[in-house]
């Protein structure tokens, strides 16, 4: 009975001293600021996956462009057309992530009709607040994406923070497992009583 | 080890998938009912073995236990493996549900085959010995895993040589600490559980 005890100790001691570690997982994480797609491509670990490939899916189903990440693991892309642009990180030995970037047409910086429209409306609203401003939809564009930068960064930690194991998951998974291992052995022994 | 979701075709998905519940079939009539709380330990071991990280080299891989599992349950080890990797999908998200088949296939089959041998040679009176076998036990069954992965690949269209380099760059050293993994786990049952090897 010592010598169990002693395992079952031995193995609980062992289960915390995995909990910081890696495993074999790739995910992908991008965002679209109004001019360039960015992206991060990683293990659930948030280490970075280095030189991996990234496909990019054109809207119009037929182009595929491909990238490598940079040694950070991160990526840049300019898109030209409106449209869902599918995302997939694929490691050769088998793994695979994809994420989907939806961009509007008045979104593009290549749009004058949204850049006007959002000019019209941007003059409204100031017209409205009586506010004086100098700024060109261009420069506060500029500002815009250089304010968010921060928030960019927090939602990307987020995101990738979600995507990793937490210890829930493991003793979750360890119940499950003598769950099922109980109602099996259950089971047997009833069929052993008849 | 884990093949995700997407990257493999149907014809192979369907294969894998045959061949799975054939082997579950198999695995399940073999267990005895005395012998179901040494499976819940080893599908235990398993399910969390995949989260120990083997930090040598570029690589990013982790310990299966693959060898072990099929050493102590022999042809059981596929039901083993197969609630674990239900598991790791469902809550690590690693690999997919449907490719459950192909991965517990190139999994435990290794690890059965290998496993079984070792079981002939492995005995309490020649101690060395049953750390050696073990050791090669735990190293082939990752490489038998690998080459599998790589094969299932290759028959998805995807480049053999390609999948193949880095799958066995990434698993050699995996592979080298797993076989110390595996005897010297062998070696601690035959000193502390002996009869654990009799079947």
């Amino acid at each position: 009975m010592k010598k169990e005890s002693f395992l079952i100790v031995i193995s609980l001691i062992a289960l915390f001293f995995t909990m910081p570690s890696f495993a074999h997982k790739v995910n992908i994480f991008a965002n679209f600021d109004g001019e360039k797609i960015k992206g991060y491509a990683y293990y659930s670990s948030g280490k970075p996956a280095k030189n991996s490939q990234v496909l990019i899916a054109m809207p119009d189903g037929e182009h595929i462009d491909q990238l490598k990440t940079d040694s950070n693991g991160r990526f840049v892309f300019s898109p030209k057309a409106k449209g869902t642009y599918k995302l997939i990180l694929k490691a050769a030995d088998g793994h695979l992530a994809e994420t989907y970037i939806n961009i509007k047409k008045e979104n593009l910086p290549s749009d004058k009709k949204g850049l006007k429209k959002n000019n019209l409306f941007l003059q409204e609203d100031l017209q409205r607040h009586s506010a004086k401003c100098n700024l060109t939809i261009k420069q506060l564009d500029k500002l815009l994406i250089k304010r968010l930068a921060p928030i960019e960064k927090q939602i990307e930690q987020l995101v990738i923070a979600q995507s990793k194991i937490t210890f829930h998951d493991v003793v979750s998974g360890l119940g499950y497992i003598f769950g099922i291992m109980g109602i099996w052995a259950y089971l047997s022994s009833k069929k052993a009583d008849k | 080890m884990h093949i995700s979701e997407g990257v493999l075709s149907p014809p192979v998905l369907i294969t894998g998938t045959l061949l799975t519940a054939g082997g579950l079939v198999v695995a399940v009539k073999s267990i005895k009912p005395n012998e179901i709380p040494k499976v819940a330990l080893l599908t235990s071991a398993f399910f969390i073995a995949s989260l120990v990280h083997v930090p040598i080299g570029l690589s990013n891989a982790h310990l299966v236990l693959n060898g072990l599992l099929g050493i102590l349950l022999g042809k059981g080890a596929f039901a083993a493996i197969f609630i674990a990797l239900v598991l790791q999908a469902v809550l690590f998200q690693f690999g997919g549900l449907t490719t459950l088949g192909v991965n517990t296939f190139n999994i435990a089959v290794p690890g059965i085959i290998f496993g079984v041998i070792a079981q002939h040679l492995i005995s309490v009176e020649k101690k060395k010995l049953s750390f050696i076998v073990s050791w090669l036990t735990g190293f082939l069954s990752i490489l038998g895993s690998g080459f599998l992965v790589a094969l299932s690949l290759w028959m998805s269209g995807e480049n053999l040589l390609l999948a193949a380099q880095l799958i066995f760059s990434a698993h050699i050293p995996v592979a080298i600490v797993e076989g110390f993994v595996t005897a010297t786990a062998v070696s601690f049952l035959l000193k502390v559980k002996p009869e654990i090897f009799r079947r």
